[in-house]
């Protein structure tokens, strides 16, 4: 997430989206090696603390230090309030505060643009023919009926409908709410994290690229290499 | 049974039970095997040289992932720390499974208590005792927090290095995994007659001694079980190092199957996957057939000549 946002601070939406389309090669933008080297310096200055290389995502470890005031800030997309709702209920009522990620000097992208997945896409396969295709549609009416965007609600997430606004005052917490909607609102571009948004075969690579740059196993020139070579 | 004696020319009229079985018997087994692990094997061989993301139909690739695999830095290091996991796994387990089953086949008077705790480890899921080790070695909320300074890990930062992680799949697997080779040496030991060590202790051999001149030789057989089912198991861990270290730092900790689960089911190049497995596949067996013919375990010859 990290490295998304970087990437699109120093360079722009443009920048994915030419990789997306164009293929691998379009990795070697000066933005991407610009994002690296932040990374490593970054890092450098302890902003991850010490032994983030072992800090877990999917146990909740880096949450729980997040809620436990061992950590200052924590960027993660709009699903962490309803994460730490259900886990640190106290915490996510009167601890938690919230902002965008913020411009970089020398930047070319637009701060208000957003990357992760504030709302995923529903697919219908074309092939899929009669009863089946019947059922795929009606299972995404139901999904954007009024009673779906009012569960999303109690359970602390925000729907990005365009007609939500009116049940954002029911949220447990109506200004994280609309802080949340209007982000996604006013974005006027929506990068989809990359390991959704490129083909699974590039998910592993590019995860090992990360892990790598961020553990000081790949310098920033490296790590440009390696996401040219996936 | 009648018919049995009738067609079986060696088995004596009246007495069917005794003759040696026929092929027959062996067929639910081998049935078992033919479904279950040769027609699998054949069909990742063959899916070794396709394209295939699981769903589609599989495209025929021809070599290509033959070569990708001879030039894939990833695969040469995983091969690498396999190969590495394996001779350390034997290194660190074979001496303490050794003692611990000759002790363990003795009658000391705690013997029976002692030996039920040892063998605790084994009968957990290696994914249920993978996860505590990994609660024990989170560095902020772990064990490892409190006791990793002295250890070296000044932040608890354990699994965050490459040695501290490869380390720890070698320690949990040996934790895991001792009790087992134990139990195999147990009954080998047991089974060493009373009477060698008694013309030992006559002829003026200490504890010791008779270690070495008495138990070793006669386990010789047990050593080459333990060490075939220890080489095996090491080339193909997976459990634990998905759920312990995913294969990090970076891909310091990324051996051949859990490769091959990257490659297969994260990636979902399918066909590649299965070229990994082929040479896992081919590693292990050649592995463990040497390791059986050098050790002269194929003749079966017997520890008791001359008893």
């Amino acid at each position: 997430m990290w490295v998304e946002y970087l990437v699109d601070r120093y360079g722009g939406a443009g920048v994915f989206q030419k990789i997306q389309s164009q293929g691998m090669a379009a990795w070697d933008n000066p933005a991407v090696l610009k994002t690296a080297q932040t990374v490593r310096d970054l890092v450098g200055r302890g902003a991850f603390g010490k032994n983030y290389k072992s800090v877990n995502y999917t146990a909740d470890g880096a949450s729980t230090l997040f809620a436990k005031g061992k950590a200052a800030m924590h960027l993660m997309g709009s699903w962490e309030y309803a994460n730490q709702k259900s886990n640190q209920p106290a915490f996510a009522k009167s601890g938690l505060g919230w902002t965008t990620f913020p411009a970089v000097p020398g930047g070319s992208g637009d701060p208000k643009s957003v990357v992760g997945n504030p709302t995923n896409y529903w697919s219908v396969n074309a092939k899929v023919k009669g009863d089946k295709q019947k059922a795929a549609i009606e299972f995404m009416k139901f999904a954007a009926e009024q009673d779906y965007s009012k569960d999303l609600i109690a359970n602390g997430d925000v729907p990005t409908t365009s007609d939500a606004t009116s049940l954002l005052g029911e949220h447990e917490n109506p200004d994280y709410a609309r802080f949340q909607y209007d982000l996604v609102k006013q974005a006027p571009d929506f990068t989809l994290s990359w390991d959704q948004a490129l083909p699974a075969k590039y998910t592993p690579p590019l995860h090992t690229a990360v892990q790598k740059l961020f553990n000081g196993q790949l310098s920033p020139a490296g790590f440009v290499d390696a996401l040219k070579g996936m | 049974m009648a018919d049995a004696a009738k067609s079986g020319g060696r088995v004596s009229v009246g007495r069917a039970g005794v003759g040696r079985p026929g092929v027959v018997w062996a067929l639910p087994g081998a049935l078992f095997f033919v479904f279950f692990a040769v027609a699998p094997m054949v069909l990742v061989g063959a899916l070794a040289f396709t394209d295939w993301d699981g769903i589609g139909t599989p495209s025929w690739t021809g070599m290509s992932n033959w070569s990708r695999l001879w030039d894939d830095p990833e695969t040469h290091q995983a091969i690498w720390l396999s190969l590495v996991l394996t001779v350390l796994t034997w290194v660190f387990q074979t001496p303490l499974a050794l003692l611990l089953g000759v002790w363990a086949a003795g009658r000391q008077r705690n013997r029976a208590v002692l030996s039920a705790i040892f063998f605790l480890p084994l009968l957990g899921s290696s994914v249920a005792l993978a996860l505590v080790w990994k609660s024990l070695l989170d560095p902020n909320f772990g064990l490892i927090a409190d006791i990793g300074p002295a250890l070296g890990f000044a932040d608890g930062d354990l699994l965050g290095s490459s040695k501290g992680a490869f380390g720890a799949v070698l320690f949990v697997t040996a934790w895991q995994f001792i009790p087992l080779h134990t139990l195999i040496y147990q009954g080998g030991a047991r089974a060493i007659p009373r009477s060698l060590y008694d013309a030992a202790a006559i002829d003026g051999a200490g504890t010791v001694r008779q270690f070495f001149s008495i138990t070793l030789p006669q386990l010789r057989n047990t050593i080459v079980t333990s060490s075939v089912i220890m080489v095996v198991g090491a080339l193909t861990f997976f459990d634990t190092v998905l759920i312990l270290t995913k294969g990090g730092p970076g891909t310091d900790t990324t051996i051949v199957p859990y490769l091959m689960y990257k490659n297969g089911f994260q990636a979902f190049d399918l066909g590649y996957a299965s070229a990994v497995a082929t040479i896992l596949v081919v590693v292990a067996t050649t592995v463990s057939l040497l390791l059986v013919r050098l050790t002269g375990f194929a003749a079966m010859r017997s520890t008791r000549e001359g008893m």
